[in-house]
């Protein structure tokens, strides 16, 4: 929530920085922003908040309470924040690549074995029909043996 | 002899009481788990097109962003993926090892087991009655025709009772297994869906804004087909976007999270039906909920 309140701050701030050509500014607080949530292990949240914050900004520009100029000023200003956003998710991306191996290599475990009790569920249905047929090839070969004699 | 018989039948009342017993809580688990499987694969249906389009999604934006600026060079940067290859593959054979654990676990779960060594085992029995009666007529010993149906009977009952224990075994003992790595991977998609939806959204609403601020600077000087042309991708971008926001497809995986939860607690004690019909009815929310996310993203595949 606490976040949630800041990044509001900053939407407004991108608006008056951006009027007073400070992006500099604007973009040190994000970073300070982004560390801090970082450190507190809230990366999704992160993530979440500024994706608002891009959409919000994209939204803005295109009111027309502006000019065509500043609309596109405030465009550019959320494309610069979303260039940022784009190289968390590529952490986040890469970070969580590890967990996907892991997880996938224990359930090829978990499959394994689902295929070995297949296996042997199979194999005792096929083997009584096989014998099935065995019997039943022993019943016509003795049927034969009694004819011939 | 007649005592002999008289035991083998009493065995088998025994063996039906028992079979009848433990079958019930394994087969009826065929529906549900048959369901889940089908589900699972719509849910990478709907899944692996946001991963595996992630690079493309984010060079549109830069094309797009080319072409609102004559001043800007298309360089290598316009090439170069910004997720990892690698990544998305690891993802894939992900998708590929639960696709694969679903569909095991139905193979297991499929009643029709039972039915087809039933069947087989009843063939055996026949064809023992048979051998039986022949041998009787060359030698006129009945005692194999006396044994042959109850003796196969027993077989057939006793194998039967071996597959629905093994059955039960292999599935509360994968189910368990494979629970924590399964929940692992839906937290971890979750993740990535909701910041590929993310990113999707994002990327629609800039193209429709940046071909939206050059419509506007240049329709004074535009004729009327490249104005109906321009209007017409506007239109379309919008549409999209209003879709997009409609159904994350994060929400799918949400749905299958409780549905698999709802499995486990099923595997940890098969004949309790309070949590098998809990797995029925999210199995059920599952199916539907893929349904609907079918039915939204086959009308965007190409929807960024």
């Amino acid at each position: 929530m606490r976040e949630l309140l800041l990044l509001d701050q900053l939407s407004k701030l991108v608006l008056e920085i951006r009027r007073a050509g400070q992006t500099k500014e604007l973009l040190d607080q994000l970073s300070e922003l982004e560390s801090k949530i970082e450190r507190e292990g809230q990366m999704q949240e992160l993530l979440d908040q500024l994706h608002k914050l891009v959409e919000n900004l994209l939204l803005e520009s295109m009111k027309n309470d502006y000019i065509a100029n500043e609309q596109e000023d405030i465009h550019r200003e959320a494309m610069k924040i979303r260039e940022r956003l784009v190289q968390l998710r590529k952490k986040l991306f890469d970070q969580n690549t590890e967990g996907y191996r892991e997880s996938t290599e224990a359930l090829g475990v978990v499959n394994n074995n689902l295929q070995t009790a297949l296996n042997r569920i199979n194999n005792l249905t096929e083997f009584f029909g096989n014998t099935a047929r065995l019997v039943a090839a022993l019943d016509k070969l003795i049927q034969a043996g009694v004819s011939a004699v | 002899m007649k005592f002999h018989c008289h035991r083998i039948w009493v065995v088998l009342v025994l063996v039906t009481i028992v079979i009848d017993g433990c079958k019930g809580g394994v087969n009826r688990l065929s529906e549900p788990v048959g369901k889940f499987r089908i589900a699972t694969e719509g849910t990478i249906d709907v899944a692996q097109p946001y991963i595996t389009e992630l690079n493309q999604v984010e060079r549109s934006l830069r094309f797009t962003e080319a072409f609102a600026d004559p001043n800007m060079d298309v360089d290598g940067k316009f090439l170069s993926p910004i997720f990892a290859p690698e990544g998305i593959r690891a993802r894939l054979d992900c998708f590929a090892t639960i696709s694969l654990y679903a569909r095991r676990l139905a193979e297991v779960a499929d009643s029709s087991t039972g039915k087809k060594l039933r069947t087989n085992t009843e063939s055996l029995g026949a064809s023992l009655k048979d051998l039986g009666s022949r041998i009787e007529s060359i030698t006129g010993d009945k005692t194999i025709n006396s044994y042959a149906g109850p003796v196969s009977a027993l077989i057939g009952f006793i194998g039967e009772l071996w597959v629905q224990n093994e059955r039960k075994k292999a599935l509360e003992t994968a189910i368990k297994d494979a629970a924590p790595q399964v929940n692992k991977i839906l937290c971890l998609l979750e993740s990535d869906l909701k910041m590929a939806h993310q990113g999707r959204t994002e990327v629609l609403l800039t193209r429709y804004n940046e071909l939206r601020l050059v419509y506007n600077r240049k329709k004074a000087t535009l004729g009327d087909a490249e104005r109906r042309e321009r209007l017409n991708e506007l239109e379309r971008l919008a549409n999209q976007y209003e879709q997009l926001m409609s159904f994350p497809p994060q929400d799918v995986i949400i749905e299958m999270k409780r549905a698999h939860e709802a499995m486990v607690r099923t595997a940890e004690d098969l004949d309790k039906i309070e949590t098998f019909r809990d797995f029925v009815d999210a199995v059920e929310v599952f199916a539907m909920r893929v349904q609907q996310a079918q039915a939204v993203f086959s009308s965007f595949r190409d929807a960024y």
